[in-house]
């Protein structure tokens, strides 16, 4: 049986047709509204855009996917503009940057060379923002060290090391592809929770910096932090596999760069 | 689920005014807000606040819509009240004592008069950051945006996908709330879910079909956008024609002048 394949005519992005990103980037945006994960110690939610962009690369391809993202986070800055009071570093923190680093997590194979010095710079500027870069100059208090390197590292290092390693490389993008279901499911929680440990860093420091954390604060913050980027990426895979599978079988034509 | 601001058409200054200039407003606002903070920006921060509380009464937003502004951040700033009362660092005048606890360079079992300021401090900070965007939102028609973003020189496929997408939200709605009502009739009741058991359980039987039913709808809309030619090699026209009028440049002197007298303020005290 043949399939249908779409890509490389007008009016597609990434293979991905364009009206097909505008309607994921428009649900992107509306699932702003939608709280789905609340942050620990209260204060606020996550909303469901920020799963739904994480897979936007795997059920669109990488740019198609990242586009959507792009499009679902300034229609959520409009529509909840009082969630976004960043306006489009928001945008860029909730909406772009997860579906960006799942985007380079799936398509490791080949993009390990900048994936991998990616994740350092990222590692690097969240260990340094806000507590050493501006830090006492900007008011900052004093972490205490090793143990803030050795907590900032949990969330960068263990990624780095996965998307150098065999796993990264090779075994991740083969099994979000894998027809078997337990791969798959692996495949994918194992993607989104590399690509969501490395987005926790820019995500929380942007905020750190805004309601200026204290050294105290920003250490708890790591640890109460630890299960709860694990959970969201749970969270994101749960709603992501049966997603994949209705696809498969919907009759769609398929996507180049996607997962289904 | 329904959007708590929305583009409201009025006939006021605000309404009138080009998309860039409230463009401008938006960006400056956002440079406010990150400038580095310290517990004596509260002038600061309350003069571009009342300047923002001006700009929504020239634009007759209903006090309401601030209201629900204020009690959307309500967790937020409880949150942020409390974390800076009992951590902030230059905290020592004693506010409330629940016990001792040192930690590093903090006692959290004592909240500060001073850390409790500096919180207050903070929430008038994000309230003057989240007020800008409302502002925009309401007074801006999606086309005069679309528009500006032309101006800008944002590529048009960008900017009719971004209108597109705007135009959508309504059907969205529409489709996630049918499918919540059908879920309801089939016994799956997400309204009645905790927090955990919402997270894990109850947005696959929403997103999957509501994302089925998307991408069917994205192939006739993708079939109606080429048969009218959508990519073709001609300079589409525009529903709006934007021109800058003495007003336009009256009111970003205005905006400009605000945030300047903001900025001397917070570097000069």
């Amino acid at each position: 049986m043949s399939e249908k394949v779409s890509g490389g005519a007008r009016g597609r992005i990434g293979g991905a047709s364009i009206a097909w990103v505008t309607l994921f980037g428009a649900l992107c945006g509306v699932t702003a509204l939608v709280p789905i994960f609340p942050y620990v110690g209260g204060g606020g939610y996550v909303p469901l855009t920020t799963p739904l962009c994480a897979i936007a690369p795997l059920l669109l391809g990488p740019i198609g996917g990242i586009v959507a993202a792009v499009i679902g986070g300034v229609i959520g800055m409009f529509l909840a503009p009082a969630a976004n009071p960043m306006g489009l570093i928001d945008v860029a923190l909730t909406a772009v940057y997860p579906a960006l680093l799942v985007a380079l997590v799936v398509k490791n194979a080949r993009l390990w060379k900048y994936t991998a010095p990616f994740f350092v710079l990222n590692g690097i500027a969240g260990y340094l923002v806000p507590f050493y870069v501006p830090g006492a100059a900007g008011g900052f208090g004093r972490v205490p060290e090793p143990l803030y390197f050795l907590l900032a590292g949990l969330y960068w290092i263990p990624s780095t090391v996965i998307v150098l390693s065999p796993l990264g490389t090779r075994l991740i993008p083969k099994w979000v592809l894998s027809r078997n279901r337990a791969e798959r499911y692996g495949g994918i929680f194992l993607a989104v929770l590399v690509s969501l440990f490395i987005w926790w860093l820019p995500w929380t420091r942007v905020y750190w910096y805004a309601f200026h954390f204290s050294a105290e604060l920003g250490v708890a913050t790591h640890v109460a932090y630890s299960w709860w980027v694990v959970a969201l990426s749970a969270i994101t895979a749960v709603i992501t596999i049966p997603l994949v599978e209705a696809l498969e079988r919907s009759g769609l034509p398929k996507i180049q760069g996607a997962i289904w | 689920m329904q959007p708590m601001f929305r583009y409201t058409h009025r006939d006021t200054p605000i309404h009138r005014l080009h998309p860039l200039v409230k463009m401008v407003y938006v960006a400056l606002t956002l440079v406010l807000v990150m400038y580095p903070i310290t517990a004596g920006d509260m002038p600061v921060l309350l003069t571009w606040l009342g300047f923002s509380a001006v700009l929504w009464a020239v634009a007759r937003i209903e006090l309401q819509r601030f209201a629900s502004l204020f009690k959307i951040l309500l967790g937020t700033f409880i949150f942020l009240v409390l974390i800076q009362g009992f951590t902030y660092r230059g905290g020592h005048t004693p506010l409330i004592v629940l016990g001792h606890l040192k930690l590093w360079e903090a006692d959290l079992g004592v909240m500060t008069r001073e850390g409790t300021w500096f919180g207050l401090v903070l929430c008038v900070r994000i309230l003057a950051a989240t007020s800008a965007l409302p502002l925009f939102v309401m007074t801006t028609r999606a086309s005069a945006i679309v528009t500006a973003m032309n101006r800008l020189r944002v590529p048009q496929t960008a900017s009719f996908m971004f209108v597109s997408a705007l135009s959508f939200t309504s059907l969205l709605f529409e489709m996630w709330n049918s499918i919540v009502e059908a879920q309801k009739l089939r016994a799956f009741d997400i309204d009645s879910m905790n927090v955990f058991k919402r997270a894990f359980r109850a947005y696959v039987p929403i997103i999957t079909p509501l994302i089925l039913l998307l991408f069917r709808k994205g192939n006739d809309f993708q079939i109606a956008m080429e048969t009218k030619g959508f990519g073709a090699p001609v300079k589409p026209t525009e529903i709006e024609t934007l021109t800058t009028r003495p007003a336009d440049v009256v009111w970003l002197g205005l905006i400009v002048s605000v945030f300047v007298v903001c900025t001397v303020i917070k570097f000069a005290g």
